[in-house]
């Protein structure tokens, strides 16, 4: 029973928004129209968010993090979802969410205190070419759903196929979600919680670890490590 | 709401949905006919193939996958030294351009002021004629050359082209060219690497090392490590970017004042007498120098010029004296200012004060073995010259242009374009008609990048790699390969031409077989090596040993790259001769205005992450995430100190005009702590007026005309602003 | 029996089934305009999504739900006071109850339609139904106001009855229907006491059902952790403002269709005294809760609740959130305290401003906690398009026009009671006074 945390090295990352063109492309998310962007309804599953800006000048600098679902052990989502569209996963603690089953009634959106999740609004026409470089691995979802980050779960069902095929268990080599296999720096480590000997049981000991919103009790499983202040 | 919008909710519940759009999109997609069947039908078979990015110097190995040999998304290459595995946006999304609609597929003439499209065989003749005609004549002064691509190759066949030709006016406007003119001038060389082995210190002039450079990805993986091992870096610029955070200290500083920053903290070093005394016998005219410098650079005086702290500069001028080797960092992002050139003159003093020693170059390097003839005699033109040329009455007869949009990027536009238009004989090799190629009378467009052949050099890592460039799919349509074109031309142009290939693909494959007699280096099949390996490979071991030629070759495509893990590195310590161009800024166009004056605000334009050229127009997810750091889509916005704002009364988030001296333009307010107190930062990226998203402003329209007098680069920090009005 | 020349001593209570006026007709195709515009909308947001309304990220609820929330609240004078005035034997509601019941009659409808305009697939609806998750609040708001629904429909037929059956007996239009729906009723003493039976078993249970319908939709916020709405007094803050603007709402249609309809006799100055003290009293209430409310969250100072909380008090809030305080305070203070003030128009004045001031609460609780993120996220800007607008209107429209729907098939003031009440009151409550009252003349004998 594998339960997929996340650990962003910030000191490592240096903002060039790799991961974020990543999980783009990699999970055919829709490019919206002009109007809608200015709106507000650009749909970006991971965002590079500046939090606030820190000492004084010149020696400001802005805390800034990457920003995707933190795929919470309690998450508040799945609690108040209607029909079960968004669920947590007991074999791996990603919280998942069936597109055909949801009814688009964005309480969930409401629910949740990191504001990940991000709708459907309208279905727009995507450019050609773009839409050409589609990952055929995810499914492109229809108007009037919502859908969050998911950890690449379409890797990590590949890497479970290939891995019963070959009677083994995953490891880590199988499966990396987009963000992390992207990035430069190498800032993104993505593995088993459960597992003592992987890289992310390791990174999470580290004395600079800290959360978002620990206090609202959601049980992040996306951990961040900055040596600075929050 | 708009009328055109499709509802795609049927089509696009399927997994595969990707692939099969609906009836009539593949003639709006730009695929041949010829392969439309397998986009409906296909087996949908996943292959892998390696490749090379070539949209900044960086030269990364990426794997590409395939479905049904249709590229759609493409990855880093974990064994490549350069990138390790990672790719940056520009690699991501860059595949899209294959398939983009306004990709040209075959060669255009302008007729009556629009493109009708022609034979390859009809455009080579007319290209054949003009330039026949004109050598004919002798007036080979009268042809200029513009090349923007970082492709060595190419820019080593138009080299040979113009030297064969007679031809001088070669402007090579890319990066690595621009980054080491000033060195060239200076010291007939310029270094090859920072030595990062060595270096422990590096004082960063402007550069955007993570972001915009040799390798950004290579510097943003080295840079942690260099951290980390205790090492600092410190950073004078206009602007803090995303690159820069990671400083420990970060100096603002106006851009044209790099210079006397440089020759501050050499004043230090003179004065405490704590430099390389090898520099005094290998510094044309030291001692003169030297007195100038003790005589007008003191901290108070430098302090006033740049507003600099001059505590700031004690202790910076410290800081590189104690550090044993040093490394003063510039690029080519320091001649966007007025006295960009002289201020790349003074760093190189400070770096030769401490000799050189955070940089290294290459032994044996690979790169100078094969293009051993570019560097001499690589066209002196600049971009200065060209607008010189065109602006007097001498006229110019040809234009040959490949691979760069230097009507966008550049200010003054309203001239340039009025200027380029006289021009009786533009021809362009460019894929798509943007900004600068809609003046052309002739087009041929090039191979897409995955189309193309092609070797990248690069020694940023500080050995030689070369990255393969292997063609991912046959060539859609009708275009063809700027070298061939080259080659072809030379072929016709000189009897006794020196170059024997017939293609770029002879020539590469020649650049191979020099690969395959190198017994040093490796291909890119492994990146770690054991101590037990690097013992062996020291001793001249090498494990892969390939029977012949042809199978090296087939290997060389497999793994996508060569490589020398264990080159060794000799020091940089060239013979400096400043010339006539001393290393003193000179008089500054406002010079009155060196210091923030309290009132005045200035347009301090900026590149973004990977965008240096502007291009990324082309791809929308690029242009969509363009702002998303300051939640600002589609539209320019301006980043302002909280402070300043107050003052003009300006809230978070505000519409307002910003006014300078060509005109004015919308923008939205953004406050941010980290902004020089009168500095207005715009960034630079957006506005397109023809190419792709034309959303946004292109800043550069409303830059006032100053630029850097050697290189004629459009200066980013020098134009005053006002804010009018606000909407 | 043709009974076109007997006039019934009650017959202006019968004439608007018979008799429509130019003026009806000439509303009633307007409103149905609206209606059928705000149709056409709706279809349009159905081909072309959701994004047809001003909703964004992360302001991601709007008016449906503002709509929602005030229909769903204004039901609640309906059943509520009726349900509650007549379990407390108050003689005044007779002219009154008919009114309420079919405005919650109707308003469920409207309000129970809204959550589905307001589903990104409303084509999956079903899927509430067959998978749905009982430990979500959107489930129990379901239960409940179906099972309000249901109860209400029932509690507004039942007494329907005697009526339906007085129109049947009259013939006319519509006869078959009207035989049809009295079921047999012919005013017999059995018949009487089963039914006097059946609305005193609903009136109880309706009144539980009712509370619990907007606690419950209260509780789709307060089981959030949104700041502004993760608060625990919201179950009765939304019960005692839905009975606020129910009793507004009641009394605008009052007013209305006495007007309209020459009702002067059966709703005199009394009833509107009566009903104005009770708007009174929730307007006081109202007015503590929403004080309690805000000084804990200013009090505590939590820096995400200060957010929220200077979003509606002096940023980009302020002047819905003022206004919202003088319509649902001030306005009221004014009107119902002062007795020259206490007039008819004055009543009619004061319950429009509550009406709007209830709906701008419904806003103000909605929209600033969802566009003030916890997190760095830029303030969330709402503008509402003009789909949402004209379904909100299609929506005031559809009200209207059902209760002249109803005007026209039945009567409005509950005739049955009234003379139930000509005849019988008097004599009920002297009864129950004299039960109250001490008895007449007992000396007790000092031995």
């Amino acid at each position: 029973m594998a339960l997929y945390g996340m650990v962003i090295d910030l000191n490592k990352c240096n903002h060039c928004e790799s991961c974020i063109t990543a999980c783009k492309v990699e999970n055919n998310l829709q490019i919206v129209s002009k109007e809608s962007a200015e709106m507000g309804r650009v749909m970006q599953w991971m965002r590079l968010a500046t939090a606030s800006y820190e000492g004084n000048y010149p020696d400001v600098r802005p805390v800034t993090m990457p920003a995707l679902c933190l795929q919470c052990d309690d998450p508040p989502c799945t609690k108040v979802c209607p029909v079960r569209a968004t669920y947590r996963r007991d074999e791996d603690g990603i919280v998942a969410q069936i597109y055909p089953q949801c009814i688009g009634c964005r309480y969930c959106m409401g629910n949740c205190p990191y504001n990940v999740k991000v709708f459907n609004w309208y279905k727009e026409a995507q450019p050609i070419e773009y839409e050409k470089c589609y990952n055929i691995d995810v499914a492109v979802r229809v108007k009037g759903v919502v859908e969050k980050c998911t950890f690449c779960i379409h890797r990590l069902q590949k890497a479970k196929e290939n891995a019963a095929a070959e009677h083994r268990k995953v490891t880590e080599e199988d499966y990396i979600p987009a963000c992390a296999q992207v990035c430069p720096a190498h800032a993104i480590s993505v593995g088993d919680l459960d597992d003592p000997n992987s890289n992310v049981s390791r990174l999470k000991s580290d004395y600079r670890k800290f959360t978002l919103q620990e206090e609202l009790g959601t049980q992040p499983k996306v951990f961040y490590l900055s040596a600075k202040s929050k | 709401m708009e009328i055109n919008r499709r509802d795609f909710v049927k089509l696009l519940g399927t997994a595969v949905a990707g692939l099969a759009v609906g009836g009539g999109a593949a003639a709006i997609m730009k695929i041949p006919k010829s392969l439309e069947p397998v986009l409906y039908s296909g087996p949908r078979i996943e292959s892998w193939k390696l490749t090379s990015c070539s949209k900044c110097p960086g030269g990364c190995s990426l794997r590409v996958r395939l479905i049904d040999n249709f590229p759609i998304q493409a990855f880093g290459n974990p064994l490549s030294p350069i990138n390790d595995g990672g790719i940056c946006s520009m690699g991501l999304t860059s595949i899209s351009d294959l398939y983009h609609p306004s990709r040209l597929t075959s060669p255009l003439k302008k007729v009556n002021g629009k493109f009708i499209s022609i034979s390859y065989n009809e455009a080579y003749k007319i290209l054949l004629e003009n330039l026949k005609n004109v050598i004919k004549e002798n007036q080979q002064d009268d042809i200029f050359i513009v090349v923007q691509t970082e492709s060595e190759i190419r820019t080593d066949l138009l080299t040979r082209f113009s030297n064969e030709t007679g031809i001088k006016n070669l402007i090579v406007d890319n990066y690595l060219m621009n980054s080491r003119t000033p060195y060239n001038n200076a010291a007939g060389e310029a270094p090859d690497f920072i030595d990062f082995e060595k270096c422990d210190y590096i004082l960063n002039f402007g550069a955007q090392l993570s972001e915009i450079s040799q390798s950004p990805l290579y510097f943003s993986r080295t840079l942690i490590d260099f951290r980390e091992r205790g090492h600092k870096i410190t950073t004078a610029s206009s602007k803090l970017t995303g690159g820069n955070f990671k400083s420990d200290e970060w100096i603002p500083i106006r851009s044209v004042s790099l210079g006397d920053l440089a020759l501050g903290i050499t004043w230090v070093l003179l004065k405490d007498e704590v430099y390389d005394k090898n520099a005094e016998k290998s510094v044309t005219g030291f001692s003169s120098i030297k007195d100038y410098i003790l005589e007008n650079y003191n901290p108070d005086k430098v302090e006033n010029l740049t507003g600099v702290p001059k505590d700031k500069i004690l202790e910076t001028g410290r800081a590189f004296e104690k550090a044993k080797a040093p490394a003063a960092y510039f690029d080519e992002s320091i001649l966007y200012n007025s006295s960009g050139t002289q201020n790349a003159l003074s760093i190189i003093f400070l770096n030769a004060l401490k000799g050189f020693a955070g940089y290294g170059k290459v032994k044996d390097s690979f790169y100078s073995s094969v293009f051993t003839n570019v560097k001499s005699s690589a066209g002196n033109a600049t971009f200065n010259t060209f607008k010189n040329s065109i602006a007097s009455k001498n006229s110019i007869k040809i234009l040959m242009i490949s691979g760069s949009n230097f009507i966008f990027n550049n200010s003054d536009q309203e001239t340039l374009k009025k200027q380029v238009s006289s021009i009786p004989f533009i021809v362009s090799f460019s894929s798509f008609i943007d900004e600068t190629s809609t003046y052309a009378h002739l087009i041929i467009p090039d191979h897409n990048e995955l189309e193309k052949l092609d070797f990248n050099f690069s020694e940023t890592i500080g050995k030689s790699v070369v990255t393969v460039q292997q063609p991912i799919v046959d060539p859609f349509f009708k275009t063809t390969d700027t070298g061939d074109i080259i080659i072809s031309l030379m072929k016709d142009l000189k009897t006794n031409s020196e170059f024997t290939y017939s293609s770029v693909s002879e020539y590469i494959k020649s650049i191979a077989k020099k690969l395959y007699d190198n017994r040093n280096g490796a291909l890119m099949s492994q990146n770690k090596f054991t101590e037990i390996e690097k013992g062996l490979r020291k001793i001249g071991w090498q494990a892969d040993q390939y029977g012949s030629f042809d199978e090296f070759w087939d290997s060389l495509l497999e793994f996508g790259g060569w490589w020398d893990p264990f080159g060794e590195k000799d020091p940089y310590s060239p013979k400096i001769n400043f010339k006539d161009k001393l290393p003193y800024p000179i008089t500054r166009i406002d010079s009155m205005d060196k210091t923030s004056s309290r009132n005045k605000l200035y347009l301090n334009i900026f590149r973004k992450t990977l965008d240096y050229k502007g291009s990324m127009s082309l791809y929308p997810v690029l242009v969509e995430q363009f702002g998303h750091n300051r939640s600002v889509f589609y539209k320019l916005w301006a980043e302002i100190n909280p402070e300043t704002a107050r003052r003009h009364s300006l809230s978070d988030r505000s519409q307002v005009n910003i006014k300078t001296s060509k005109g004015k333009f919308p923008a939205v307010v953004i406050y941010n702590p980290s902004v020089m107190p009168s500095t207005l930062d715009v960034p630079f990226g957006l506005g397109h007026e023809i190419l792709g998203d034309k959303s946004g402003i292109n800043p550069l329209k409303f830059s006032g005309n100053i630029f850097d007098t050697v290189s004629g680069k459009p200066s980013f920090t020098e134009t005053p602003a006002e804010i009018e009005s606000y909407s | 029996m043709n009974n076109s020349q007997i006039l019934d001593e009650d017959e202006v209570l019968f004439k608007p089934i018979y008799y429509s006026g130019k003026g009806f007709y000439i509303l009633g195709a307007a409103l149905l305009a609206v209606l059928l515009f705000g149709v056409a909308m709706y279809l349009r947001q159905l081909v072309y999504g959701l994004g047809e309304t001003g909703m964004n990220q992360p302001v991601t609820w709007g008016f449906y739900i503002i709509s929602f929330v005030f229909f769903i609240g204004i039901s609640h004078a309906g059943t509520l006071i009726s349900a509650i005035l007549r379990l407390s034997k108050a003689e005044w509601r007779r002219p009154i109850t008919r009114m309420a019941e079919v405005i919650t009659g109707i308003v469920l409808v409207i309000g129970g339609i809204h959550p589905i305009i307001d589903l990104g697939r409303p084509d999956r609806i079903m899927h509430i139904f067959e998978r749905g998750r009982l430990q979500s609040p959107l489930l129990w708001d379901l239960t409940s106001i179906t099972a309000y629904f249901t109860a209400s429909t029932i509690y507004l037929y039942l007494p329907l009855i005697p009526d339906i059956a007085l129109l049947r007996d009259r013939g006319g239009r519509f006869h078959k229907l009207y035989k049809i729906l009295a079921w047999g009723y012919a005013g017999t003493e059995k018949q009487k006491h089963v039914l006097e039976k059946a609305i005193s078993i609903l009136m109880v249970m309706v009144i539980p059902i009712a509370i619990s319908v907007h606690t419950v939709i209260s509780w789709i916020f307060s089981m959030t952790l949104q700041p502004g709405w993760h608060s625990t007094i919201f179950g009765p803050y939304f019960v005692v403002g839905a009975i606020f603007s129910g009793i507004a709402a009641l009394m605008i249609v009052m007013i209305v269709f006495r007007k309209a309809y020459h009702f002067e006799d059966y709703l005199k100055e009394i009833h509107f005294n009566y009903l104005g003290t009770l708007l009174l009293v929730m307007s006081l209430l109202w007015f503590y809760f929403t004080f309690a409310e805000y000084l804990t969250t200013f009090y505590g100072h939590e820096p995400v609740e200060m957010r929220v909380f200077l979003y509606k008090f002096v940023g980009g809030y302020a002047p819905y959130f003022w206004l919202m305080v003088v319509c649902n305070f001030i306005i009221p203070l004014i009107f119902l305290t002062n007795k020259k003030m206490k007039t008819i128009s004055g009543l009619l004045i004061a319950s429009i401003a509550v009406t709007i001031g209830m709906w701008l609460e419904r806003l103000i609780v909605v929209v600033p906690s969802l566009a003030n993120p916890r997190l760095p996220f830029p303030t969330g800007i709402y503008i509402p398009t003009l789909t949402e607008i004209s379904l909100f209107a299609a929506a005031a429209a559809a009200f209207v026009l059902g209760f002249m729907a109803f005007s026209k098939l039945f009567p409005l003031i509950s005739i049955w009671e009234i003379k139930e009440g000509r005849e019988e009151s008097v004599r009920l409550v002297s009864e129950r006074l004299n039960q109250y009252l001490p008895s007449k003349g007992h000396i007790k004998k000092i031995v």
